[in-house]
């Protein structure tokens, strides 16, 4: 049995659904006793956390969860944090990278492991997964950690754990690695059939998901997936005035969207005249908004995904523009 | 696992009654979850199974030792959304560290021994039901004849002894299966195996049999010793003995020359040359390599004189 191998393996529960009927009795010298390792002073995160452009050499955490390019939310139960192993690249408007996961299990090393023992980085020392090299959107990267140079690492000399163990721990791990490189595939093949498409849009609230695509020329429905569908132009053949538009009406929203697409990027509105917010999810770059009649206008968007935030809002709207 | 909030209320000190049971019920769910071992936290008491004071006694553990082997140093590198799953995986670490010091003090237990033997033999081999026992073999071919002086096996079969420290249980086991499913023709009742598996790969009492190391080490000090007294005593002479006895190894206090000249009728520069004499030669057979090999010497050395002064009375009253 191994600890560390069950864990990684399994899918971990939320313990807010295990602690309901679970009653523990609690004196506050028991509480008093744990906070007494823990000063007042013992924990002082920085206010402001540094949001560089991804280069290699950098550690980033990922997402727990995103929506990848067919409008499926992706999630994870054990978040990685990765190592940039090489210089974004460009593929087709968006950024690619290659990425190691790195791990704290450094007893999970085998002898040809580089380890880094340096706390001051990630605040733990960690074990690289050099056998586990992925390509991934750059766009599921989140939180910026630190950097290291290969200065930082040293190869572990001895191993701790039986080879079935290190042999077992990295079959999970590289099963555990498809959230990342998933990433990448399914925009690979949404390239491939981009190609029929004019523009598209994906849009995600409350759990529920829809596409819409403009189509060129003549729409094949052949390439469409159950959430999936055309605009009304397409489907009704519709005059070109109608062509390049959008539209997301469904029950479940809290006000219509539309979106077109001309030569200076993407229009989208909403048709509201609440207090909203759009950013871009990658960067937090927020954008100005046109209020006009119960609308809400934001033009000259780049190609991306968005989240609109609002006070009147129960959940986030995010919407992919591509 | 753990919620963000809770921990990082923990870490700020201002810990919460509910953000503390949500720690308590956190541990307690991957306890049960993952079927970690009772005997990893320090009070053992006589049930299996976990209760609520086992959870919070582990919980405990868990936090003192991230704060005593600086596992939070530099715990404000750490996204506040991570530090939830951080503290899991650390669990792990603690929980996996802990499982192998049992590990180490007790070797091979039979209940890790059976697991792993079942679990080789569900994945390889072939387990049949007959009249409520399980039974293993290689083939179908031999599932339907039962083995026969099973219990002869561990005797000429080789030992394949797990070491605590390698952590290689699971391959040794899995060899002395695979020895003896081979060898017999036929079917052997699991708990069988379990049995002789086990005792294949019992490791050899070395760490655990303290007493016996300690008196190996005593024995082979006392050789060493041994030498250099002899050639010691070889310099001196015999009829010496009492006299250094009395002088050098006096516990009463310090005797003075004049006290040994009044006793043994023998001038004080005589016997404060023979002292001298004595003090060199141990000086030159007998280097000690710490304080407390040095006492031991000379309590040795002590003793043979003794022995001497012993032997030449009983000579004198023959």
């Amino acid at each position: 049995m191994n600890a560390i191998v069950d864990f990684l393996k399994s899918q971990p529960q939320d313990c807010t659904s295990v602690s309901s009927g679970k009653h523990y009795r609690i004196a506050k010298s028991d509480i008093n006793n744990l906070m007494n390792l823990f000063s007042k002073d013992f924990y002082k995160p920085s206010s402001i956390r540094l949001l560089p452009s991804k280069k290699k050499g950098q550690i980033w955490t990922v997402k727990k969860e995103y929506i990848d390019f067919q409008g499926n939310m992706q999630v994870t139960q054990h978040p990685p944090m990765v190592l940039i192993c090489s210089q974004s690249e460009d593929v087709e408007g968006e950024q690619v990278l290659r990425v190691q996961p790195i791990s704290p299990f450094i007893e999970m090393a085998g002898k040809d492991d580089l380890i880094c023992e340096r706390q001051n980085i990630t605040g733990f020392p960690f074990l690289v997964e050099t056998w586990n090299e992925q390509p991934v959107m750059a766009e599921i990267l989140e939180h910026y950690i630190g950097s290291c140079d290969f200065e930082d690492f040293n190869e572990l000399g001895s191993q701790d754990s039986s080879i079935e163990d290190i042999e077992s721990f990295r079959r999970i791990e590289i099963d555990n690695a498809k959230f990342l490189n998933h990433s990448l595939l399914v925009y690979l093949n949404e390239l491939e059939r981009s190609e029929h498409f004019v523009f598209s849009a994906d849009l995600s609230f409350n759990g529920s998901k829809k596409s819409v695509h403009v189509a060129k020329g003549q729409p094949d429905f052949s390439l469409l997936l159950q959430h999936e569908s055309y605009s009304m132009a397409a489907k009704s053949g519709n005059s070109s005035e109608e062509e390049n538009l959008i539209d997301f009406d469904e029950p479940n929203l809290p006000f219509k969207i539309q979106i077109r697409h001309n030569n200076d990027g993407y229009v989208l509105t909403l048709h509201t005249s609440e207090n909203v917010k759009l950013s871009l999810d990658s960067t937090d770059q927020s954008f100005k908004a046109y209020c006009v009649e119960n609308r809400v206008i934001f033009s000259e968007l780049p190609s991306g995904l968005y989240r609109i935030e609002g006070n009147s809002l129960d959940d986030i709207i995010t919407i992919r523009l591509k | 696992m753990f919620k963000d909030n809770d921990i990082l209320e923990l870490l700020s000190g201002n810990l919460s009654e509910e953000s503390y049971i949500n720690i308590l019920s956190a541990v307690g769910s991957m306890v049960n979850r993952y079927n970690w071992p009772k005997e990893i936290i320090i009070s053992r008491n006589q049930s299996d199974r976990w209760e609520d004071e086992d959870i919070k006694e582990l919980a405990h553990n868990y936090f003192e030792w991230l704060v005593v082997n600086n596992k939070l140093k530099y715990i404000e590198n750490i996204p506040r959304n991570y530090i939830g799953y951080y503290f899991a995986q650390m669990l792990v670490s603690f929980i996996s560290d802990r499982i192998k010091e049992e590990q180490s003090k007790a070797g091979l237990s039979f209940r890790q021994c059976k697991e792993i033997v079942f679990n080789i033999c569900r994945e390889d081999f072939i387990i049949n039901d007959i009249n409520n026992e399980s039974y293993v073999c290689v083939d179908e071919s031999s599932s339907f004849k039962l083995a026969k002086d099973i219990d002869e096996l561990p005797k000429y079969l080789t030992k394949h002894s797990v070491d605590p420290i390698k952590n290689n249980a699971k391959s040794m086991i899995r060899l002395a299966v695979e020895d003896v499913l081979n060898t017999i023709n036929g079917s052997i009742p699991i708990s069988k195996l379990y049995e002789i598996v086990y005792m294949l790969c019992r490791a050899e009492a070395k760490t655990t049999d303290v007493d016996s190391i300690q008196y190996k080490e005593e024995e082979e000090t006392d050789c060493d010793y041994y030498e250099s007294i002899q050639k010691i005593v070889s310099e001196m002479n015999t009829a010496d003995a009492p006299i250094i006895l009395d002088y050098l190894f006096q516990d009463k206090g310090k005797v003075s020359l004049s006290e040994m000249e009044e006793k043994y009728k023998i001038p004080r520069s005589t016997i404060h040359y023979k002292m001298e004499a004595f003090r060199q030669s141990i000086g030159r057979y007998f280097r000690p390599e710490s304080d407390e090999d040095g006492i031991k010497f000379l309590k040795k050395l002590a003793s043979t004189l003794d022995e001497i002064v012993n032997a030449e009375y009983n000579e004198s009253e023959q």
